[in-house]
This record gives C-alpha cells, sequence and structure tokens, in this order.
C-alpha cells in the first residue's frame, strides 16, 4: 500500500468471513481523526509472508478449516454446494481456492470505492455470477494450487460490490 | 494477574541460580550452520517442549486414539519406522512411502520426502489428517485435549492459557521436535578432536568426500535438498517424488536428500524403504542407477567402489551412529 495514506487498519490484521457466522461478517474500523476514507482495500486469501510462517492462531488456526494439511498453505476462498448438474458424488461442487507460489499465487488485492464520508459500508459478494464462471457440469472441484484456482480468484476479487 | 507472574518469575530465577548452569533446550554444535526455523516466532520454553513430548507420544492424536507420532517415528530408531518398507496407520492401513528419521529438524527447509510442507510447525497436520496414518481433523483433535483435565493444566503452564488451540498443539510439537538433535557420533567427536578415526574408517571418509559429500554434505550429512538419486520407479506405488507438489517435469523422481546420520538405527532405506541392508544401498549407487532426464547430475558418471571401498565406506558411515542420542531419556517417553 505504498503512496496511499492509510486512514485505519482492522486489527488482528487476518479475518475468517464466514457466511455462516454473522459475527464473522462484520467489522468496526475506527478511522484516524481528521481522515476520510475514499477506498476499501483488503487481500483476498493470506499474503505469502504470513504463508510462511508458522502455526498462527485466531482466524489463522488450522482447527478453522483454511488450512491444506497435505501441502503447506492457506485456502484463500471456499466455496462448496450441490446442483444436480454436478456429475461428481452427492453432486457436490468444491472450491477451495489457494496457493501461494508463483506461478500459481491465487492471493488477489480487492480494491472497493467509497462514497465521501460513508459509515456502514456494506459489501456483497454475487455468489450466483462465481458459478456462472464455470460450468459446473465440467468443473466442479478445484482444491490445489493451480492455474484454474488463480483464474477462478480473480475472477472472484472483481464480485465484491458495494451494496446500496 | 501481575503479582503471580512476578513471583514465579522470582523463584524461577532463584532455582535457576542455585543449580548452575542450565543445559540448553536444543543444542547447537557451532560447526553446524545456522538454523533455519524461526525461533523468534515460537522461542524454546521447557515447559512446552514437555507438552510437546507428551503430545508426541499420545495416540489421542488418532481417529481411534491407537496410533501415535511415536508408532511411526521410534526413539529407538533414531524416530524413524524400521522393519516395515512403508509406514501404516489406522487400522493397519499400508501408507506410501517409509517414515523418515526425525533429527536436526530446525536445519532443514522443507519436510516430507517430497517437500510438501514448508515450516516444521505445519508437518504435523499431513500425518494426523492423513486418512492411512491417523485419519483425525485438528479441530477434533484440540476437542480431545480440551476434554482431559491433565493436558488443560499442561497447556496453562506452558502459554498460560488452558484453552486448547490448533496453533498451541503444532507449536509445542513443533518445539519437541527442535530438542532432537543428533551431534554426538563418534564423527562429532572426530570432528571436535576428542577422539580419531580408525585407519579403515580414515579410508571411508576419504571414500565419502569423493562420492557423496555434495549430496550428503558435512556436517548435517545432507543439502536438504531434492534429488533424483537413480532409483526406478516402484510400479505398484508411481511415486514421482517432488513432481506432485510443484506438478514440473522437472521434478520427476526427485525426492529430499535424506541426512546419512544413525543408519544403523533407520533401516530399511529410501523413501519406500526398499533396500534393507546398506550394501544394498551401495550396489545401487555403483550398478543399479537407472538413468532419466532428472537424473542428479552427480550421479551421470558411475561411481567406483571395489568390494574393500564398499565395506571402509560402510565403517565411516557407522561412525555417524549417534547412542547418545537415541538414548537420551529426555526424548524418550514421558514416564507419567
Amino acid at each position: 500500500m505504498q503512496g496511499e495514506n492509510v486512514a485505519a487498519e482492522v486489527r488482528p490484521t487476518h479475518r475468517l468471513v464466514d457466511a455462516e457466522f454473522l459475527a464473522s461478517q462484520r467489522f468496526t474500523i475506527a478511522v484516524k481523526p481528521g481522515f476520510a476514507a475514499d477506498k476499501l482495500v483488503f487481500l483476498l486469501g493470506v499474503d505469502s509472508l504470513t504463508q510462511a510462517a508458522g502455526a498462527l492462531g485466531d482466524d489463522l488456526d488450522p482447527t478453522q478449516g483454511m488450512y491444506w494439511a497435505w501441502q503447506s498453505g492457506y485456502i484463500n476462498f471456499k466455496l462448496e454446494g450441490k446442483t444436480p448438474r454436478c456429475p461428481a458424488r452427492n453432486n457436490a461442487f468444491q472450491f477451495h481456492l489457494g496457493g501461494f507460489v508463483a506461478p500459481d499465487a491465487s492471493g488477489q488485492r480487492v480494491e472497493i470505492a467509497l462514497e465521501a464520508g460513508q459509515k456502514d459500508i456494506v459489501i456483497a459478494f454475487a455468489v450466483d455470477q462465481f458459478l456462472g464462471l464455470v460450468d459446473l457440469q465440467e468443473t466442479y472441484e478445484v482444491m490445489r494450487p493451480c492455474a484454474k484456482a488463480v483464474e477462478l480468484s480473480k475472477a472472484a476479487a472483481g464480485l465484491f460490490i458495494l451494496a446500496k | 494477574m501481575n503479582w503471580k507472574k512476578s513471583s514465579l518469575v522470582l523463584l524461577a530465577f532463584a532455582a535457576l541460580l542455585c543449580c548452575g548452569t542450565v543445559a540448553p533446550l536444543m543444542e547447537r554444535p557451532a560447526y553446524f550452520p545456522t538454523p533455519i526455523y524461526d525461533f523468534k516466532s515460537n522461542p524454546l520454553t521447557p515447559e512446552k517442549v514437555e507438552l510437546g513430548r507428551m503430545l508426541f507420544y499420545d495416540p489421542v492424536l488418532s481417529l481411534d486414539n491407537t496410533i501415535s507420532c511415536a508408532s511411526c517415528h521410534s526413539p529407538y530408531n533414531a524416530f524413524s519406522h524400521t522393519d516395515h518398507d512403508l509406514s501404516h496407520g489406522i487400522g493397519d492401513a499400508i501408507g506410501t512411502r517409509n517414515a523418515p528419521a526425525l533429527f536436526n529438524l530446525a536445519w532443514q527447509p522443507r519436510f516430507m520426502w517430497d517437500g510438501a510442507i514448508h515450516h516444521l510447525d505445519m508437518q504435523a497436520l499431513a500425518p494426523i489428517s492423513h486418512p492411512k496414518e491417523m485419519g483425525e481433523d485438528v479441530g477434533h483433535v484440540v476437542e480431545k485435549l480440551q476434554a482431559k483435565a491433565p493436558y488443560r493444566h499442561l497447556f496453562w503452564a506452558a502459554f498460560g492459557d488452558s484453552v486448547v488451540t490448533g496453533q498451541h498443539v503444532l507449536q509445542s510439537l513443533s518445539q519437541f521436535q527442535l530438542t532432537l538433535v543428533s551431534c554426538h557420533s563418534k564423527y562429532d567427536s572426530v570432528r571436535v578432536r576428542q577422539a580419531q578415526f580408525t585407519a579403515q574408517e580414515t579410508k571411508g571418509y576419504a571414500l565419502f568426500k569423493k562420492n557423496c559429500n555434495s549430496c550428503h554434505r558435512e556436517p548435517l550429512f545432507s543439502t536438504y535438498a531434492f534429488a533424483n538419486n537413480g532409483l526406478p520407479v516402484d510400479t505398484t506405488l508411481f511415486d514421482f517424488g517432488r513432481m506432485k507438489v510443484t506438478q514440473s517435469p522437472q521434478d520427476s523422481l526427485l525426492f529430499k536428500i535424506p541426512s546419512l546420520r544413525n543408519l544403523a538405527f533407520t533401516f530399511p532405506y529410501m523413501h519406500d524403504g526398499r533396500f534393507k541392508k546398506l550394501n544394498q544401498v551401495l550396489n545401487h549407487y555403483t550398478s543399479g542407477i537407472t538413468h532419466s532426464p532428472s537424473l542428479s547430475r552427480e550421479l551421470k558418471t558411475p561411481i567406483v567402489l571395489s568390494t574393500t571401498d564398499k565395506t571402509d565406506l560402510i565403517a565411516f558411515l557407522l561412525t555417524l551412529s549417534d547412542k547418545a542420542f537415541v538414548f537420551d531419556p529426555k526424548h524418550q517417553h514421558p514416564k507419567k
């Protein structure tokens, strides 16, 4: 974030946002006096420095289900579900997007422009548009660092929008 | 809570004064390179090491509470798995590789035969979750530990928090494993000029330096890099090693170079335990190399060893056996 004035930071810095737990979807950010933020910036995923660090706690604790046991690395984004179109067992699709080593580094920077002096910021993620990126009859299991994970992560980053 | 902490500190300080110098938790010989492990993120304490030891020997880490880390990493075998070519886990499920020996871990950049794990703290997650090893889920391990009062006390003593977390389980396991340092073999005594090699061992050492040192570099006896040492792929396993992790064809049949320390205790040899005897290993290097594009550069020209050479070389390799390490009570099963 060089060249930018950071008005406020969320602490702790790494958060697991879980659709199942409302509390995980809410953040209170205290802005420095005299500052009015014009954009919200976050990394969708865990940065490579943190990935290379040892066992971490709170939202980064491996018990949260976002760490690959068989090969080091965090899962940046997880989406699972079912649809009759999907030929997998139990019609289940699983998108576990991760990878932090080039060329499969899938972490994405997301920038959302804010309205001047906005206090209540609601960010929406367009799940339907994400699922529309693939044909679930063909692509329904992405569970390791790969080009597809990077492609889907890039697209996912663009699906965070400011809700009115 | 401040008064409790300060009185504990005073007691510890007084104890140190009475007992004289305290042995370091982890030895660091002067001739070893700088450790890679970031101790700042997880500084060693006796309580965390002890908690790690309890966890290492506790089958509670497995789904059916039958398999502990020590089941495959046995202290009497320099923390390797002998007598089996492929290690086995819960319900006698047989895996695809031979469990490697555990020692000098602070000097290793990557873990597992294919280097899938890049930090010691995270390694335990792999066997804990593998269906043919411990078959568990680390979240469930945490729940099981939380339900046991003795563990709640141990976690409180180590971390000042009786709430068990995945992070604390992993950090304490790391700490115990970091204390497993092997540096008291005959080779080490010779290195610090407290012993001398026999004539045969001296010949073997010269052969070692000529033929093996580039990959099995002293004093760790490995560069811990990845290499294809000419083993033909086992067609019942089709294990291509590092390629599985990097997806790069150049990494086909590359495996992590193991240390040659403690070979007397760690048979069978290679990632799939295919060689039971050191003679078989040496015969592989002199006449069994299978050529492929990724074959290690050092092995492209054959290694030449006469029968006497092989005997001398094995004599030298046996000087790497560290009985003090293998029989150290601090590394064994906790008595309580």
